[in-house]
């Protein structure tokens, strides 16, 4: 969507999420949107780079209100107690920002962290201005952008409409050895591979692992990826995108091919309509999704997925339900 | 018949009800070695979690993991009916 296509939606006063360029997110004008900087986008006509237009999503006309505020590192602990009693929370967080560390790290203890549905994505750039170019969070209703704070959107649901947020996730444990931790972290330098102690850099290199595909570990049901970001051949230090949790059971993930199709047969079995969607950067480059659908979702491609935790490697979407009052 | 049919009303809502925190099944959900297989993404992560605070096996763990667990089940029964099924399945 344009610019100007979007400005008109915020007119109409609707909360709205809002990717894109940091040139064109400046030029919105103010209202209830919150904002984060990606180029990447998963459209109806397929994955798609533009720094030209913005992707709006907007939300069902049954949500008239919402709360916009945004958190600090310190603040964050707050996000929990600031949930709609009955609604769903939208996050943006700009990567490499100390408050997705903390997020990451501790979000699970807060208390009610995980009673309403906390969902959202990691504001990222261009590939090529990693490093360069820094990656934003916008509030719409002040005009002010964040490089260090989380971004939430409150949106409180009429009791007639149930928030649901789910993920899929293309990849499996593979067959072989079982990987733990002792110590949670977004890097490791020593782990235990089938409880014998070894340093993780050596594994994997004798594996001759391909660091596109993440380690998978069960939640009681939920596959969920820690992806892998760089070896350090001096230190031996392995750095990923998520941290690893000590005493959870890793396993290198089973390739995968065909994002595409396997992502649209599975929203497909699942017969659902999203009303929000992202999906992983590394699933648009590892799997070339440029051009190509990945299903019923669109929305951006992120730097990192939300839902509840902060996920790689995986799709995320909220449904809204109707239900007997 | 229509008896028949009561009691299994009955017994479905026992089933789903949730224990009291004093249960000890509580803590098998969150120390004992099976594996759960939860339905709603909330339930899953947040009781994992939970399963791996309590490896250290001290009693403030479980204790803690037992009431983080409850009061999450306790605030949101009617979105994790079937975690409920999943975890308690036969009732008491």
């Amino acid at each position: 969507m344009t610019v100007a296509g979007a400005a008109v939606m915020i007119a109409q006063g609707r909360p709205l999420l809002v990717a894109g360029d940091e040139r064109l997110l400046r030029q919105l004008p103010l209202g209830p949107w919150l904002g984060g900087t990606i180029p990447y986008f998963m459209t109806d006509d397929g994955g798609l780079q533009t720094a030209e237009k913005v992707f709006v999503t907007a939300l069902p006309d049954a949500c008239v209100e919402a709360e916009l505020r945004s958190y600090g590192v310190d603040e964050l602990e707050q996000l929990p107690r600031d949930y709609p009693e009955h609604g769903v929370s939208f996050v943006i967080m700009p990567a490499g920002a100390s408050v997705v560390t903390r997020f990451a790290r501790e979000g699970a203890n807060w208390p009610g962290f995980f009673d309403r549905p906390l969902v959202g994505w990691v504001a990222g750039v261009a590939v090529e201005d990693i490093g360069r170019v820094a990656p934003l969070v916008f509030d719409g209703t002040t005009g002010k952008s964040y490089g260090d704070r989380a971004g939430v959107l409150h949106v409180p649901l009429p009791r007639t409409l149930v928030a649901k947020t789910e993920i899929i996730n293309l990849f499996q444990p593979g067959p072989g050895d079982v990987l733990t931790f002792t110590e949670e972290g977004f890097s490791a330098v020593e782990c235990r591979v089938n409880g014998q102690p070894r340093l993780l850099a050596d594994y994997l290199t004798e594996r001759s692992a391909d660091l596109q595909w993440p380690l998978v570990a069960d939640f009681s049901g939920a596959s969920i990826n820690v992806a892998f970001h760089a070896i350090d051949a001096v230190s031996k230090r392995v750095t990923f995108h998520a941290p690893v949790l000590p005493g959870l059971e890793y396993r290198l993930a089973q390739p995968v091919t065909d994002y595409a199709t396997k992502f649209m047969e599975e929203f497909e079995r699942r017969k659902v309509g999203p009303v929000f969607a992202c999906n992983c950067v590394f699933n648009y480059q590892y799997a070339n999704l440029k051009g190509r659908k990945v299903g019923r979702a669109t929305g951006p491609f992120s730097f990192g997925e939300i839902a509840w935790m902060l996920l790689n490697q995986t799709a995320v979407y909220t449904t809204l339900e109707r239900v007997s009052p | 018949m229509n008896d028949d049919r009561e009691e299994e009303r009955l017994a479905e809502r026992e089933a789903l009800s949730i224990p009291d925190r004093a249960d000890p099944r509580w803590r098998e959900v969150v120390a004992g070695p099976r594996r759960l297989a939860l339905e709603s993404l909330p339930a899953r992560m947040l009781m994992t979690r939970l399963r791996l605070r309590t490896t250290r096996g001290d009693e403030a763990s479980v204790q803690a993991a037992i009431t983080a667990a409850w009061e999450f089940f306790e605030r949101n029964e009617a979105t994790t009916q079937g975690d409920l099924l999943a975890i308690f399945g036969g009732g008491p």
